[in-house]
């Protein structure tokens, strides 16, 4: 089996847990790279397309939300599945994310195994707007 | 969300307050003012109406007048022309020399009981013929009461009324000073005594009756005019009057009473009244004004208690939906290293390890520093206070590289004291100080720019000034960033509580110090400290 790795791109302001994403994707098998902000994320994206998307919502420069509508209506990006990783846990924002048509919202603190599992449903096409905890 | 449910509950139940104390006051207002107004309106129209009243009644009482003098000139016409009598008289006085029958008849008929004090006969020659005077013959000449131009206008005018339907003329004229009204008649004596030679010149039978004393008090008392008088010029404003005068002609005198004015006596009867329900209408509205301000300052006193009472209840909400929120993070960090050692902690070094390992200290150790933060501005608690010998340089250094996000960042620190020995204060307070300052400075302004610390002194201050070059404090957000949860409007999604400065303010407070700001939207920011040098404050508890 000598499957190309899953190219995974997270987009977190916070370095400590953007950096331990990065290398836990590393460890779990995927080619994990990082953004500090979704106009950082998006540049990165247009340079090297992406598997999935890991996306912060509350960020400086380009936030989640701004990020999420950039996404859904450029043509070349808008299929690329997004999973959205915050602390906000409200309906609104909630609401939001699936209106833009996000696989997966996961709330902070989360675990790895849950952030694993989501991509993986995301990939196998079965994971569908249920990454709650 | 949950922050907005209770802010309804307080506005239904003010409302509520309000309007079971409104029904009374809702219906009164209205009726009293409307009273009042209506009030005013009747006094006003009263009032006119009175004025109009005296107009009318002197218009009223001066046609009275002059039907009293139309009706005396009738009366007098009428004995004029009762010429059978004068005939008989004519008669015997002049044929017969009956004196005696003429004092007795002449007086009673025409002075007695007609008041003609009076009767002249002119012939149709112009000579006197027939005097009386107050029911008695007198021997004289018509000349000595009425002047020749009246004479001649009377015997004009009784000429020129058909012979067999004798028309009284009726003037007016002046005699011993008083004023007469004048009845003459022509006629032709039965017996012929006097022989008329031409068709139209008779003679003339002239009657005078004075518009004396007793006729006045006859008319005052008929038609209830006040003090009554004749007067030969024409009278002042003061009293009404009537003109005495035949018709087309100049008045002789006037007729003159007081004005009754029964408008002017109703206002005078009215004065008081009115003054006295002006004034209650006026102390009423002074009242209900008093009133309604009182009600107005009650319930805005009310809703400003259940306003702050709301912005506790938000701001404690609002504390703990950020304090939550913000330590979202810090555990998500935490898990996230928790996962790395749990899943791939044997594909690590054990360098990697322990970084980790110092991660998640790290991070609770921040939780529980904004745990204690919150607490503290919650609270107002406060440690005691363990001052201790600082090398302030090396704090600031270690506070940079230890317990903020400055990888990558570039601190410039200059010394500009001149004796940098240390300095003695609470190592947390200071800390605290200190950390948010930077903190602050590298979360809101951009990698490739520099947090500069500037140390100095003053006679008995140190000065601690932090200046970065990042996004400022807007200018309308500068007075109230000691305030907790008060962030600038421009913060955008960097994180943050709003703690910071308040932090800041109240650890300098507790060393005796103070702090100001100077920042500039998009250029950045300055926070000078000033703390005391020797001075030093203990916590006061």
């Amino acid at each position: 089996m000598n499957v190309p790795p899953r190219k995974v791109l997270v987009i977190e302001d916070e370095a400590d847990i953007r950096e331990r994403l990065v290398r836990g994707l590393g460890f779990a098998g995927y080619e994990a790279s990082g953004a500090s902000n979704g106009a950082e994320g998006i540049a990165s994206l247009m340079q090297t397309p992406v598997d999935v998307i890991i996306c912060d919502m509350m960020m400086p420069s380009l936030n989640g939300f701004g990020t999420l509508t950039v996404l859904s209506d450029h043509p070349d990006l808008a299929d690329i599945p997004v999973i959205v990783l915050t602390a906000l846990g409200e309906k609104t924002t909630r609401d939001f994310a699936f209106g833009k048509g996000v696989r997966g919202y996961l709330t902070k603190p989360f675990q790895f195994s849950e952030l694993v599992e989501t991509i993986e449903g995301v990939f196998e096409g079965t994971h569908r707007g249920e990454g709650d905890r | 969300m949950t922050a907005t449910e209770p802010v309804s509950g307080d506005e239904d139940r003010t409302s509520r307050f309000l309007t079971a104390a409104d029904p009374l006051r809702g219906l009164i207002v209205p009726m009293v003012l409307l009273l009042s107004i209506a009030v005013v309106v009747i006094i006003a129209i009263s009032w006119f109406a009175a004025e109009r009243l005296d107009h009318e009644t002197e218009n009223r009482d001066v046609a009275l007048a002059r039907t009293a003098l139309a009706t005396e000139a009738e009366r007098l016409g009428f004995l004029a022309k009762d010429l059978s009598f004068w005939d008989e008289a004519i008669e015997r006085l002049v044929i017969l020399g009956d004196e005696e029958w003429a004092d007795d008849n002449v007086g009673s008929y025409a002075y007695e009981t007609s008041r003609v004090g009076l009767v002249i006969v002119v012939t149709a020659l112009g000579q006197t013929r027939l005097l009386f005077r107050d029911g008695k013959p007198y021997r004289g000449k018509a000349q000595e009461f009425l002047s020749p131009d009246m004479l001649e206008f009377l015997t004009r005018r009784a000429n020129a009324a058909p012979m067999e339907e004798p028309e009284p003329v009726v003037s007016y004229a002046v005699i011993g000073g008083q004023v007469h009204t004048l009845a003459a008649s022509a006629f032709t004596p039965e017996s012929g005594v006097e022989v008329v030679t031409q068709r139209r010149t008779r003679p003339i039978l002239i009657l005078a009756s004075a518009l004396d004393t007793a006729f006045l008090e006859q008319i005052s008392d008929a038609f209830l005019l006040e003090d009554l008088a004749v007067s030969l010029a024409l009278p002042d404003e003061a009293r009404v009057y009537a003109p005495i005068s035949a018709r087309d002609e100049w008045a002789t005198a006037y007729l003159t009473w007081d004005p009754s004015r029964p408008g002017t006596r109703l206002r005078q009867d009215l004065l008081v009244p009115v003054v006295i329900s002006l004034l209650a209408i006026a102390l009423l509205g002074l009242l209900y004004a008093r009133r309604l301000a009182r009600a107005r300052r009650e319930s805005e006193a009310i809703s400003m208690a259940l306003e702050r009472e709301r912005e506790l209840r938000d701001l404690k909400s609002r504390f703990i939906s950020t304090v939550s929120h913000e330590m979202r993070t810090p555990l998500a960090t935490i898990q996230a290293a928790t996962d790395l050692l749990d899943h791939f902690g044997n594909r690590m070094t054990a360098e990697e390890r322990q970084k980790e390992m110092d991660t998640i200290r790290g991070r609770v150790a921040a939780i529980d520093d904004l745990l204690g933060e919150a607490l503290l501005l919650e609270k107002g608690e406060t440690r005691q206070s363990v001052p201790e010998d600082l090398d302030l340089a090396a704090l600031i250094r270690a506070q940079w590289q230890n317990n903020l996000p400055s990888e990558g960042r570039a601190l410039e620190l200059t010394d500009e004291r001149t004796n940098p020995a240390t300095v003695r204060f609470d190592r947390r307070t200071l800390n605290q100080i200190i950390g948010n300052l930077l903190q602050n400075a590298l979360k809101y302004s951009s990698a490739e720019t520099t947090v500069a610390v500037r140390l100095a002194e003053t006679v008995d201050r140190l000065v601690i000034a932090v200046t970065d070059h990042g996004i400022g404090i807007p200018q309308k957000d500068l007075a109230h960033v000691r305030e907790p949860f008060s962030r600038g409007g421009n913060v955008a999604d960097v994180g943050g509580v709003g703690f910071g400065l308040s932090i800041v303010d109240r650890a300098i407070a507790l060393l005796g110090g103070s702090f100001s700001i100077e920042s500039r939207e998009g250029e950045g920011t300055t926070v000078t400290v000033l703390l005391p040098l020797s001075a030093r404050k203990e916590p006061s508890r």
